[in-house]
Formats: structure tokens, C-alpha cells, sequence
């Protein structure tokens, strides 16, 4: 009997040890650049060692808050509709992530970042979980991350990870981007991350800054040529200060 | 030796162990109760009594941490993972501790976590189909007008000239506290206000003018409102424009905007004088008729009197500022008051001057049948025009769900035309006074009687007068009248009575289907009264009796109208049935006749988006169109110097079937794009004309004929060409269309006339300080008759452009005309203009320098071919000026 029993409990044991919890998670993403100022929505979740990012639209109805249920808004602002994504995979030690530079999508390869978190004596509550201050610089900018090790996990929003828990909101200092999380859901069934995909072309992190300028100034050249009679050729000045900047500073 | 060594051995050891006592390392396994390892658990060091995590990892694929801390005392280790109860142990670190194995077993539990974070404040709030932008979040300081707001909006695009859109879409409106001065004339506004009285702007999406409409009529328009501070103070701002000319006499245009927005109160003033050709009216015609096509509520828009006559004030199809001889002034002042919460009052008003002068030299061949002719006109004619106007709305809110509107509008316009004219060696003097009277009043009443339906009544009148006395120094009518007449004169009567009353019904469906139900009723009264004198000096000598009108028309209107949409994924089919009963009645001098016919006016469409380059979109319609008051009337009236016309003198209705398709492949930001549009029109009987041509006078009378087809096409391609930066249009299109009418006695005549046009653009995409645009154009038309006319003409432009930096641009336009037909020395010409700007600071003060007309072309000659007649017109134009301007902000 008592065998029965225990072979019993540790089928039990056994079968709901293959539902292990994953998390899904909401972020809001706010970026604040000059001329790049828009409120975007993401989708975190992860696989074992692949953590995918993506951005997700209102109107694709991904079960919300209630504030967003009921605005089915249709405010599509990329008129491409490629969502963007930043995967992460921790095995390869890198990022996959998307980007449309004007009207094209490129996808780009950056390498997994070791972030120096120094973590701080700080805290303060997010909705009902205690966040804890970590602060690291990245790439020219001072960010500012609260993470709450009531949910431990590795992964979080855009290209950071590796926080002692989930990264619940995460800004720079001056607040040029502004990350935090909306809804956090467990998932029973562990969703696969996307397998990954195959791109035609990536381009290397190093190379990304001159390949923007030669999109930029090619779609300039189309939109140009497409005027109405009469009017002004619209043009990239290189040191204007009304152009637009860029979150990530490489030096 | 062997101590030796063992003393070495022990210092190397405690040189190590000194080195790495800050450093101590805690690894271990974990696993749960079933001996798994559990991957990527979280492992935190944190301080005994406190939340401070002093070091923190995770465990490897294998369940195997290590973790690392130079930090000493009393901790507690904590293990969790998300499937697992979290597990702690307290550790205490001391000096000596250098490695510690800690293994871990974690107890499986289900967490669930279905946790909304709300953020209190956020600066972008979206509800429904309004998305609200908390402005002090936007601001980066260097903000000036509303415009430079506007651009760091995310989902606003602002184009270089102010054009707003939200994606592809250009904004309907911009209101100021739901308040709307200026309809689709924004530009004033966001070009002009100062940023710091804005608190929050919105963005409404499927936006509706009639706000109980909302989500209920189809809509795609979007408008933005702009919502003032609390604790702002009213302030003036506008701008200012003047020009004057440098070495040309007397050519000015000045320009300015002024207003002031409160919460209460609102005033906007604007002012345009000039005579360079602009028509200063043009700023304020969308204040004046709001374009709202197909809007519920908007019986009558389409209902005006007519006038008869008019000089022959006709002026070449070149750009205003070539050929209009104005010297116009205008003032218009704007305001809207708020009363009360529920009640708003909008006034409008404006008085424009005009005066016009216009020169023009043609020669007309006439040829048909075996009747020829030529006649010269040396024209000069001036026209001196007053306008006062104004219009008031009224807006009460009775409650959530009721809106009662009421707009009242008076015009009147006193036009005095003269005109000198050589006709065939003849001098004639004409003078035409014209004096418009209109008073316009409108109700409508909205209820929103369900979630998803409303009730629309509407109910308005209108009286419009038209009067118009003519006369004419010489008489060259002998061949039509005996009498011994020296001149002549025209007094005419054109008045128009409407009043209308209408309800409608818009029913969202579930589905998102719409159903629109209409039942109206619509009576109009014109009267025409004209008579023909025939003078001696001073001294009546006859009236003739078939050159006199007194008509009297009613029509009355009863129609009811269905209409539905039904949509299915990307197809939408839409369809129409409007039913006339009408009951007319025609006076002509003492005689009166009645009709009471009824039709159906049937329309279907569909509308099918294939994928998300391919487009189609096709309708077809049939019609029925009563006759109006020009063409019931029953004697000549001399509607032009040389020229008598006359109706049918009875009652018609003219029936026709259109049919169009709309092809489109591609967006307009593409590579490649291309749009196709084909229309057929056939007249099942239609208005033609029975005439006489003499040289001195043409009548006319109109005539039902059957059948007339006209077939158009048209289509453009734009295709970018990256190797050399630059995007070409390819246009082409024509048109084919066959008529009949009779023409001195002669029997039916057909006449065919074919047009084809073509031409091509290129503009480049430079990223240099130049650019350039070019283009031609062909246009071949063709007129058969008895005889075969056609011609070939042809426009051409380059434009360049230099933008050396963002305060000093230059731009040069040059035009091109070849008319295929006239003769070899008149049948070129071309224009220069150039404009050159320097910024002294942006959006404050900018300086300008424009050239027009630099080759000073003086003349233009046009030709044109018709069923009767060849002629050849010349047309006197703007000389060349060059003019100074300041433009200036405050």
C-alpha cells in the first residue's frame, strides 16, 4: 500500500513538474526623442534561453488591462506593419531586433550586453509588488531599472536582463525612453518562444549607424522626387538641431 | 630544506587565503523534491531583517549556481523560481568563510499572477476614438507655434507647407476648446498661436461634424482640438504680411491674421488686400460654405439662384496671378461666444471690394453649312464688386442626446460691369449693374433616440434675389428687328424661393452595416421676369413680345430615399434607391400647366480591397433629373451681347446612367503606383440647341435630343528610379463623346468630339542644395462635324530649386505654351518667376523677394475649336514686377 502510495505521489509530483510557470508580460514603451516620441506595447516571454520582446497593437486585442480592452483604437502609427521584436538568446549571446528606417525593416544583430548593474538601497512599490533600484550605463545613457525578486526571473523589457527579478519599470535619467510593465500573467502552458527565423540579411550592431543614414537619405531621395509641383525638397542636415536623435549613443 | 619549503607553502597558502578573504562563494545545486534540477532559478543573497539584496544569480541550465559576495555578516539565502515555493536559509559569513555549498530542494506550487499595474499619470490617455496628449510632456522648450507642438506628436505628420495628417489622412479641422473657427483653413492657426496656452490635445478618429453621428455615419475623418489652460490669460497674436513693389508701379499685397482664444470667448479677425491677382475671398470660402458633401443636414446646400446675363469677362486658363487685374480688400471678423454651458453663438462676417479689369482681342471664324462668317472683338471690361456678408450660428445642447442647430446667413453682392467693345469696327459701350440678395436660415434638430441610431430633422429656407439690368449703346439687331432702334436695354428678375424640410434615419447595424432612411420634401418657387426694350435716344419704341418673359415655376419635391451598406471582410456593397414624387407647375404669362411625375433614381456600388495594393471600387447609377427655371422659360432673353437664348417652355426630365470604375495598385509612398479611372455617362435625352448664327447675333433655343454618350479615361503611373534619385509620372488619358443639334435650319447634326492627352514628369530627389521638376504635357482634341477641326497643344515646365541652408532658399519657375494652331510668330510663349527667401529667425521674421513675369510676356493667345466656330483669343497680361516682402510674427 504504501509503495502504491508513494509511486502514486510521485506520478503526481512528476506530471505537474512538467508545467512549469511562465510568465507573459505587458510593458508599455514610451520613447521621448526628439522626433521619435511614441507610446508603444510589448509582449515579454521566454523560453529557457530565448527571452522575445514584441510589440503588439491595440486592436490585435491581446487580453489587457480593462483600460486598453475597451479601446479597440486602431492607431496603427507605423504604416508598415511589421512588429517590431528584440529576441534574445542567452545561448548565443546576442539580439535579434527589428527597426523601420523610414520605409524599410532591418533587422539587426546586437551582442547579448553583461550589464553592470549596481544595485541599490532603494524602494518603492509597483502596483502591489516592492521594487528594488538598479542602476547601470548603457551606451551613453544612465538608466535607472526596479526590478522585484517576488518574480524571479532573468529576462526583461527591450535589451536588458539579468536583474536579481523582473524588471517592472526602466528609464533613462532624462527619460528619453521610459519602459514599464502593464500586466503580468502566468501562462500554464509554456508557450515556445518563436522558432528562430532565418533573415536574409543582418546587419552587425558596428555597422548599424552608417546603414541608417544610407536608408534615410534613399527614402529622402523617393519622397523628393514624389512633390507636388512647386514645393521645397524636404533634406537631412546633418548638425540640425531640429533632426532627430537617437536613444543608443555608440561611440 | 623540507620546513623551508613547508613555510613557503604555508605563506603562498595564506597569501592566497588573505587575497580572497573579501571574496566568498556560495555554490550549490537545486533541485526539487524528486531529485530534478530545476534551470534557471533565482538565488539572492539579502541581509538578515532587511528587503537589501546584497548579491543575486541564477542557476544554470543544470540547476547549479554559484554565487559571489565580499560582504561579511549575518544573511539569508533565498531560492525561488517561478513554479516552486521560495525556499531560505540563513548563512552567516565570517572572515574565514571562503566557500560554502548550500543545495537547495524546492517544493512545487503553482503561482498565479494576473496582475494589472496601473500607472497613475500618463501622458498619453486613449479612450473610445479620442486620444488624449498631455502637451507639458511634449515640450522640449524650443516650441513657438502650435505647429512646432504639433510635429512632436507621435502619430502626427506635418508637412513642410502645415498639412496635417494622422497616417495618410489630412485633419478636417483644429478646434480650440471644441470650438471650430476656420473648417479645413486651419493653417491660420496652427501656424500662428503661441504653444503656452495648451494644456491637452486631442485627436479625435472617426470624427463627425454632427457629434451625435459619432461612430453611427461611416467616417473616416479626423480632427484635432486644442484645449486651453484654466488660468490663461487672453492674449492677441497673429501675423503680418506686406509687400510692395520694387521698381514696378504700385503693387502691394498686404496680409494679416489677428485673434484672441478664451475660455468664453473666442475672436479671430483676418484682413487681405492686394492687387496682384489673388483672390482675397479664396482665404475665408470654407468659412463661407463649409464643403460638407453627402452630410446629413444638408438640405438645400445645393439650391441658388440664377443669373442670365454676363459680360464677356472671360479669362485665359493660366495661373490668377497672370491674368487678374484686381485690386481687391477684405476685412472678415470671426467670433464665437459661449452663453452658457449648453448654448454657443458663432458669428461671421466679412466685407470684400473688387475691382477687375479685363482686355481681351479675338477673332471668331463661323462656318456652317453654307453660312460663313468673321467677327473681331476688342474687348475692355472692368468689374466693380461689393460684398457684405454674414452668418450666425446658433447651438443648443437641450441634452445628452439633443442638439438643436440654427444658422442664419445674409449676402449681398452689388456688381457693376462696363465694357468697351469694337465689335467689327462697331464701338459698344455695355453696362450690366447685378445685385444679389440672399437670407438663408437652417434648423436642425439631432436626436440620438437609441445607443446606435439618430434622428436627424432639418428644415430650411431660402430667398435669393438676382436682379440685373443691361444695356447696350449701339443696335446691331437689324436683321432680328424692323424697328428703328438706336440702343437697347435687358431688365431681369431672377427670384427663388426654397423651403425644405426633411428627417433621416442612420441605423448602425451589429455587423457594422449601415442603413439610412430619408423622407423629405422640398418646394422651390423661381420666378423670371425679363424684358427686351428696344430704345430710340431715351424713348421706348417696342417691346417685343417674344423677347419678354414672365414665368413662374414651382416644383415640389416628395422623395424618400433607402440606402444601405453591407459589408463582408473586404468587400463592401452599397446600395440606393431614392423615389421622386414631384409636382410641378409652370406659369408663362397668363397660361399655367401642371405635372405630377414619379420616378426612381437606383445607384449600386462595390468596393473591394483584394489585398493591400490592389483596389476596386465601381458604381453604377441611374438618374432622373427634373428641369430648373433655365430651362423652362418660354421666350428669348439676350443672355450676351450678340447672343438669345430660350428654354423649352414646358416641363422635362432628363434620364441618364453612369457608370465608373476606379483601379488602384500600389500606395502612394511605393516604388511603384499607379491609378486608373473609366467613367461612361449616357444621356438618355438630354439638352440641345436649335440655333441661328448670324453675324450679328446668334439665338438659340434648346431642344430634347436622345442619346448622348460620353466616355472618359484616365490614369496615372509613378515609378522611382533610385539610380538617379528621381520619381517620374506618366499621365495619360481621353475622352470621347458624341452629340447632335441643329444649326441654321439644318437637320440633326452630329458632332464627335475626341480629346487625348499625355505627358510626363520628373522630379529629382536630390540630397544637395538643388533640385530640379520638369514636365510635359500634350493635349490633342478633335472636333468632327461636317468638317474635321483638331489641334495639338502642348505645356511644359522646369522648376529649380536651392535650398542653401535653412535661412536662404531661391526657387525658379518657367512655363512653356505651344498652341499647335496658331501661327508660326504668336504660337510660343514663356513665363519666369522667381522666389527668393531669407529667414532672419524662424517662425518671427522672414524676408522675401518674389519675381513675376520676367520676360514680361504682355499678350497670350489661346485657340480653341468648337462645332461652329474657330477662334483665336488674345488676352492681356500682368506685366512683370518684382516685389519686396516682410513677413512678420507677434
Amino acid at each position: 500500500m504504501r509503495t502504491i502510495f508513494f509511486i502514486f505521489f510521485a506520478f503526481y509530483i512528476s506530471v505537474n513538474a512538467q508545467t512549469l510557470t511562465s510568465l507573459e508580460v505587458i510593458y508599455s514603451q514610451k520613447y521621448n526623442l526628439k522626433n521619435y516620441n511614441e507610446e508603444q506595447y510589448y509582449v515579454l516571454n521566454y523560453d529557457d534561453n530565448i527571452s522575445n520582446y514584441k510589440q503588439i497593437y491595440f486592436e490585435k486585442k491581446v487580453g489587457f488591462s480593462q483600460e486598453i480592452e475597451d479601446n479597440k483604437t486602431t492607431v496603427t502609427i507605423n504604416s508598415n506593419n511589421d512588429a517590431l521584436f528584440f529576441t534574445t538568446n542567452f545561448t548565443k549571446k546576442n539580439i535579434i531586433y527589428n527597426s523601420v528606417i523610414a520605409d524599410k525593416t532591418i533587422i539587426i544583430e546586437d551582442t547579448i550586453i553583461a550589464f553592470n548593474w549596481s544595485i541599490l538601497d532603494e524602494f518603492k512599490k509597483i502596483g502591489n509588488y516592492n521594487v528594488q533600484k538598479a542602476i547601470t550605463k548603457f551606451r551613453g545613457r544612465n538608466y535607472e531599472a526596479w526590478f522585484t525578486n517576488e518574480i524571479p526571473v532573468f529576462y526583461g523589457p527591450w535589451k536588458f536582463n539579468n536583474l536579481g527579478g523582473l524588471i517592472l519599470e526602466v528609464y533613462d535619467i532624462d527619460y528619453k525612453i521610459h519602459i514599464l510593465a502593464k500586466e503580468i500573467k502566468t501562462v500554464t502552458e509554456n508557450k515556445k518562444t518563436e522558432s528562430e527565423i532565418k533573415y536574409k540579411e543582418i546587419i552587425k550592431i558596428n555597422n548599424l549607424e552608417s546603414e541608417i543614414l544610407k536608408i534615410r537619405e534613399a527614402f529622402l531621395d523617393k519622397i523628393n522626387s514624389k512633390l507636388p509641383k512647386g514645393a521645397k525638397p524636404i533634406k537631412v542636415d546633418k548638425d540640425c538641431t531640429d533632426c532627430g536623435e537617437e536613444l543608443e549613443i555608440f561611440e | 630544506m623540507k620546513n623551508y619549503l613547508k613555510l613557503i607553502l604555508n605563506t603562498a597558502i595564506f597569501l592566497i587565503a588573505f587575497y580572497s578573504f573579501s571574496q566568498t562563494t556560495i555554490k550549490g545545486t537545486i533541485n526539487d523534491q524528486n531529485n530534478k534540477s530545476i534551470p534557471f532559478a533565482n538565488v539572492i543573497l539579502k541581509l538578515k531583517n532587511s528587503n537589501s539584496i546584497v548579491s543575486y544569480c541564477y542557476a544554470n541550465d543544470k540547476g547549479n549556481y554559484s554565487l559571489n559576495t565580499t560582504k561579511k555578516g549575518n544573511f539569508i539565502l533565498q531560492f525561488s523560481s517561478l513554479s516552486h515555493k521560495t525556499f531560505s536559509v540563513d548563512v552567516l559569513i565570517n572572515e574565514d568563510t571562503k566557500e560554502l555549498t548550500i543545495d537547495a530542494v524546492l517544493t512545487y506550487e503553482v503561482k498565479e499572477l494576473n496582475e494589472v499595474i496601473v500607472q497613475a499619470e500618463r501622458p498619453i490617455t486613449i479612450k473610445k476614438d479620442t486620444i488624449v496628449f498631455d502637451v507639458k510632456s511634449f515640450l522640449q522648450g524650443n516650441e513657438q507655434t502650435v505647429e512646432d507642438l504639433l510635429k512632436k506628436i507621435p502619430g502626427l505628420n506635418v508637412s513642410a507647407d502645415g498639412t496635417i495628417k494622422v497616417g495618410n489622412q489630412e485633419i478636417e479641422k483644429v478646434m480650440i476648446d471644441g470650438d471650430d473657427l476656420f473648417e479645413k483653413g486651419y493653417k491660420i492657426l496652427t501656424k500662428n498661436m503661441p504653444v503656452n496656452p495648451i494644456d491637452k490635445v486631442e485627436l479625435y478618429q472617426r470624427y463627425s461634424n454632427n457629434k451625435h453621428l459619432k461612430g453611427i455615419e461611416n467616417s473616416e475623418k479626423v480632427a484635432l482640438n486644442l484645449t486651453l489652460k484654466e488660468d490663461f490669460k487672453r492674449q492677441w497674436f497673429g501675423n503680418i504680411q506686406m509687400g510692395y513693389g520694387l521698381a514696378s508701379d504700385n503693387v502691394y499685397e498686404v496680409k494679416s491674421n489677428l485673434m484672441n482664444f478664451g475660455k468664453k470667448n473666442k475672436y479671430y479677425f483676418l484682413t487681405n488686400l492686394n492687387n496682384i491677382g489673388l483672390d482675397a475671398i479664396g482665404d475665408i470660402n470654407h468659412l463661407i460654405r463649409p464643403y460638407r458633401l453627402n452630410e446629413p443636414g444638408s438640405i438645400g446646400d445645393n439650391q441658388s439662384a440664377f443669373s442670365v446675363l454676363g459680360l464677356g469677362n472671360g479669362t485665359p486658363n493660366l495661373k490668377q496671378k497672370r491674368v487678374n487685374f484686381n485690386n481687391a480688400e477684405m476685412l472678415s471678423l470671426n467670433s464665437i461666444f459661449t452663453l452658457s454651458p449648453k448654448v454657443k453663438i458663432k458669428t461671421l462676417g466679412f466685407v470684400n471690394t473688387d475691382e477687375i479689369n479685363f482686355y481681351r482681342n479675338s477673332f471668331s471664324g463661323f462656318l456652317v453649312g453654307n453660312t460663313n462668317f468673321e467677327n473681331t472683338e476688342d474687348y475692355t471690361g472692368k468689374n466693380s464688386k461689393k460684398t457684405g456678408f454674414g452668418k450666425i450660428d446658433l447651438t443648443y445642447d437641450i441634452s445628452k442626446t439633443k442638439t438643436i442647430e440654427f444658422t442664419t446667413k445674409y449676402n449681398n453682392t452689388n456688381e457693376n460691369d462696363r465694357s468697351n467693345l469694337v465689335f467689327n469696327s462697331n464701338l459698344l459701350a455695355e453696362n450690366l449693374q447685378t445685385n444679389n440678395q440672399l437670407i438663408d436660415q437652417k434648423a436642425v434638430f439631432t436626436n440620438k433616440f437609441q445607443e446606435k441610431k439618430v434622428l436627424i430633422l432639418s428644415a430650411r429656407y431660402i430667398n435669393e434675389t438676382t436682379p440685373q439690368t443691361y444695356s447696350i449703346n449701339q443696335f446691331i439687331y437689324q436683321d432680328l428687328f424692323s424697328d428703328n432702334a438706336n440702343n437697347l436695354s435687358q431688365t431681369s428678375q431672377n427670384k427663388m424661393q426654397f423651403a425644405g424640410f426633411e428627417a433621416h434615419i442612420l441605423a448602425r447595424k451589429k455587423k457594422g452595416d449601415l442603413l439610412e432612411l430619408k423622407i423629405g420634401n422640398q418646394y422651390r418657387n423661381d420666378v423670371l421676369n425679363s424684358s427686351l426694350l428696344l430704345k430710340n435716344n431715351q424713348t421706348n419704341i417696342n417691346q417685343p413680345f417674344n423677347y419678354q418673359n414672365q414665368t413662374i415655376y414651382k416644383t415640389n419635391d416628395l422623395y424618400a430615399n433607402a440606402k444601405y451598406i453591407l459589408k463582408y471582410k473586404k468587400f463592401s456593397i452599397n446600395s440606393e434607391l431614392e423615389a421622386h414624387q414631384l409636382y410641378n407647375s409652370l406659369e408663362n404669362f397668363e397660361t399655367s400647366q401642371n405635372q405630377n411625375p414619379f420616378f426612381i433614381n437606383p445607384t449600386i456600388g462595390a468596393q473591394w480591397e483584394i489585398n493591400s495594393k490592389n483596389k476596386i471600387n465601381t458604381s453604377y447609377s441611374y438618374n432622373t433629373t427634373n428641369a430648373t427655371i433655365l430651362d423652362v422659360y418660354n421666350n428669348f432673353i439676350n443672355t450676351g451681347f450678340r447672343s438669345f437664348s430660350k428654354a423649352t417652355g414646358t416641363f422635362n426630365q432628363l434620364d441618364a446612367s453612369n457608370i465608373f470604375l476606379n483601379y488602384t495598385l500600389g500606395n502612394w509612398g511605393d516604388k511603384f503606383f499607379a491609378n486608373t479611372f473609366i467613367m461612361y455617362v449616357k444621356n438618355h435625352d438630354f439638352f440641345s440647341s436649335n440655333s441661328i448664327l448670324a453675324q450679328n447675333y446668334s439665338q438659340s433655343e434648346k431642344i430634347i435630343i436622345k442619346d448622348r454618350e460620353f466616355l472618359s479615361l484616365s490614369s496615372n503611373i509613378d515609378k522611382y528610379f533610385r539610380a538617379i534619385s528621381s520619381n517620374l509620372k506618366l499621365t495619360f488619358g481621353g475622352s470621347k463623346s458624341n452629340y447632335k443639334n441643329i444649326v441654321n435650319n439644318s437637320d440633326l447634326r452630329e458632332i464627335k468630339s475626341n480629346s487625348a492627352n499625355y505627358g510626363l514628369e520628373l522630379r529629382s530627389g536630390f540630397r544637395g542644395i538643388f533640385n530640379y521638376h520638369l514636365g510635359s504635357k500634350w493635349q490633342y482634341n478633335e472636333v468632327i462635324t461636317t468638317i474635321n477641326n483638331s489641334f495639338t497643344d502642348n505645356i511644359s515646365f522646369i522648376d529649380l530649386s536651392m535650398v542653401f541652408n535653412e535661412k536662404i532658399n531661391f526657387q525658379i519657375q518657367s512655363e512653356r505654351y505651344y498652341f499647335g494652331n496658331l501661327e508660326k510668330n504668336s504660337n510660343t510663349y514663356y513665363f519666369l518667376d522667381f522666389d527668393a527667401r531669407y529667414v532672419i529667425k524662424q517662425n518671427k521674421l522672414n524676408f522675401s523677394i518674389s519675381g513675376n513675369n520676367l520676360f514680361n510676356t504682355k499678350t497670350f493667345r489661346n485657340y480653341s475649336v468648337t462645332d461652329i466656330s474657330i477662334s483665336n483669343t488674345e488676352y492681356l497680361l500682368l506685366p512683370r514686377y518684382i516685389m519686396l516682402k516682410m513677413e512678420y510674427r507677434f
